[in-house]
């Protein structure tokens, strides 16, 4: 009897014991304990205690400290100050507010970039023509430079000495400011490397949504008479929408959580013109070394990033919510 | 007539587009690449020398280097541990997620998501004084579980997107053989899905082999890893950015070259198995 004979038989009742008495019970119970224990408890429970000792406690220690005003190196003596922290850091001439600026114009300038250049891109390899597996292969590659090479990369790039990208303006007859120098474009210098980075992704996962379209639901509505853009904005776009949402949670959450490109690139200077709030934080508790305060920073940032979270995922539920309706 | 001259013009547009993409999303590669093979007059040259004559003296210095031998390995030992550890016990939970459906299951495959999204900033602080308090600062062994912490949440929702397209029935034809859970996982479903284990497998090590916040703040002297080696040129007087180029090179080629092996499973591992590619 081949395993799938077996099989059969086995679920028509027919081998109530299996071979050599291995099969205990047909509903598995023995088979999904081991040691006494249930097996699925066993096997995420590594996971879980990792995640919760060095994750959750830490967490939970951050709040802990936040209360107080512990300093690494302590000079000052140990004392909790209860929410004074956060009273700081939410006063309106705190410091954290340039930041908060800093990083939201960071993050919706650039994703938005991200997003626009992503769905061109993704639209214009969805089409045939030469040349196009390579190209998409090839996008890979910016990808995969670590942030912190990148920013390497890009430093060179716009060097004003020796820099290629002044250079090129200079050739063509403007003058070039100083990009990472400059209080008015170091950031904007920024966000166009995070571009150059990251748009590949919003290339491909929305090419991947684009391909996984049914072609017979296109090729109806030109049957009957859709023109090209009416295609795209009433059968395209609705089709896409939920990856769409998917990809810029995805990309709003790591722009949030920039560090490496921005350490490099520019150490969030001029001034805190470039500094978002990952730049911030390290500021405060590995130059100023309070670290009460940075905790305080610390979890306020966390509750933006939930918010966030829950912000696209209502999106996508409601999304979801639409279609069902739509559909019935 | 009139349509075969539009498509000439059509054709010769997209081409202009395409070489535009190219020049955008290569040029800074290929000046990466090449800087690596300049000497230092030519780097330092105004205007930027597009042709010149390329030397290896930045490679040669480099791997003769034994301070960037002994990154090189850390950076591989931790790359390596982590991969490991990630998968090993990412199976396992992905397994128990993707098979058993239990109270609770929901909120704790979501949470891992949540883990995901949060900056990894938020835990620096508390992290810093623990791993002081349990000598684990400059260990391999400290860097090596907490990327492993952060490989988690991304191994888990992979592995298991590829553990649910494996049928069902697969397995049970091996417990009928006599085979328990867990060799029916080992000996069947593994052996199954393992371009996908192979894809896992890459994307953390990349991740692994290109995070620096937690190893320039919790790693120290002996673990100095590529990104914080190469953080550390800007710091000296003299900066020899053919030197920072041949090391950046090595830091983003050899793990480029190996996603390309595995890109059929990329999209998939970018979002955590929400868009399949």
């Amino acid at each position: 009897m081949t395993s799938g004979e077996r099989h059969a038989a086995f679920e028509q009742g027919r081998i109530a014991e299996g071979t050599q008495g291995q099969i205990r019970t047909a509903g598995g119970e023995q088979r999904n304990r081991v040691l006494g224990l249930p097996l699925h408890i066993l096997l995420i429970a590594p996971t879980f205690l990792i995640v919760f000792g060095l994750l959750v406690y830490p967490l939970g220690y951050a709040i802990v400290l936040s209360a107080s005003n512990k300093i690494l190196t302590g000079s000052v003596p140990f004392k909790w100050v209860g929410l004074e922290n956060y009273l700081d850091l939410l006063a309106l001439e705190s410091e954290m507010w340039t930041s908060v600026g800093v990083t939201l114009r960071f993050a919706l300038v650039g994703v938005f970039l991200e997003f626009i250049i992503g769905l061109s891109l993704a639209l214009l390899l969805n089409r045939e023509f030469r040349g196009r597996t390579w190209l998409r292969v090839g996008l890979l590659v910016p990808l995969m430079v670590p942030p912190l090479a990148s920013g390497l990369i890009w430093r060179i790039i716009y060097d004003d000495e020796f820099g290629v990208f002044p250079h090129l303006i200079r050739t063509v007859g403007a003058n070039p400011p100083i990009f990472l120098g400059d209080p008015d474009w170091a950031l904007y210098a920024v966000v166009a490397t995070e571009v150059w980075r990251s748009s590949p992704f919003m290339v491909l996962v929305l090419l991947a949504a684009l391909q996984a379209q049914p072609v017979e639901t296109i090729e109806a509505a030109e049957v009957d008479g859709a023109s090209g853009w009416q295609v795209f904005r009433l059968i395209t776009l609705p089709f896409i929408t939920p990856v769409i949402i998917v990809a810029l949670l995805f990309r709003t959450v790591d722009a949030l959580r920039t560090f490496d490109l921005i350490f490099l690139l520019t150490a969030g200077g001029p001034g805190t013109t470039t500094e978002v709030i990952s730049m911030f934080i390290y500021r405060w508790g590995f130059r100023h070394f309070k670290l009460g305060f940075t905790s305080a920073a610390s979890i306020l940032l966390m509750i933006a990033t939930l918010i966030i979270c829950i912000f696209y995922l209502r999106m996508l539920v409601v999304r979801q919510a639409e279609v069902q309706l739509t559909q019935e | 007539m009139r349509t075969a001259n539009l498509k000439r013009v059509r054709n010769i547009a997209m081409f202009f587009v395409v070489a535009a993409v190219w020049i955008f999303y290569f040029f800074p590669i290929y000046w990466m690449v090449s800087s690596s093979f300049k000497t230092r007059v030519d780097t330092f040259a105004i205007p930027p020398r597009w042709i010149f004559w390329p030397t290896i003296q930045f490679y040669l210095t480099s791997f003769t280097n034994p301070k960037f031998l002994k990154v090189i390995q850390n950076s591989l030992i931790i790359t390596g541990t982590t991969v490991v550890f990630s998968l090993v016990l990412g199976a396992w939970a992905a397994y128990a997620f993707a098979r058993f459906r239990f109270k609770g299951s929901l909120t704790l495959s979501f949470s891992l998501i949540v883990a995901r999204m949060m900056p990894p900033i938020v835990f620096i602080v508390p992290l810093y004084l623990l791993f002081n308090s349990l000598k684990l600062r400059n260990t391999h062994i400290g860097l090596i579980l907490i990327f492993t912490v952060f490989n988690l949440p991304f191994t888990v929702w992979m592995l298991k997107s590829f553990f649910e397209e494996v049928p069902i029935e697969l397995e049970e034809a091996a417990w009928i053989d006599g085979a328990s859970r867990l060799q029916a996982l080992g000996r069947v479903i593994l052996p199954l899905i393992a371009p996908g284990l192979a894809a896992t497998a890459v994307f953390a090590a990349l991740l692994a082999w290109n995070e620096f916040l937690f190893a320039l703040l919790l790693g120290g002297p002996d673990t100095t890893t590529l990104p914080v080696f190469l953080s550390g040129f800007l710091g000296e007087r003299d900066v020899e950015w053919g030197d920072i180029m041949a090391t950046a090179t090595v830091a983003v080629l050899p793990p480029t070259l190996l996603v390309m092996l595995v890109q059929q499973n990329l999209i998939k591992g970018l979002t955590l198995g929400a868009v399949k590619g």
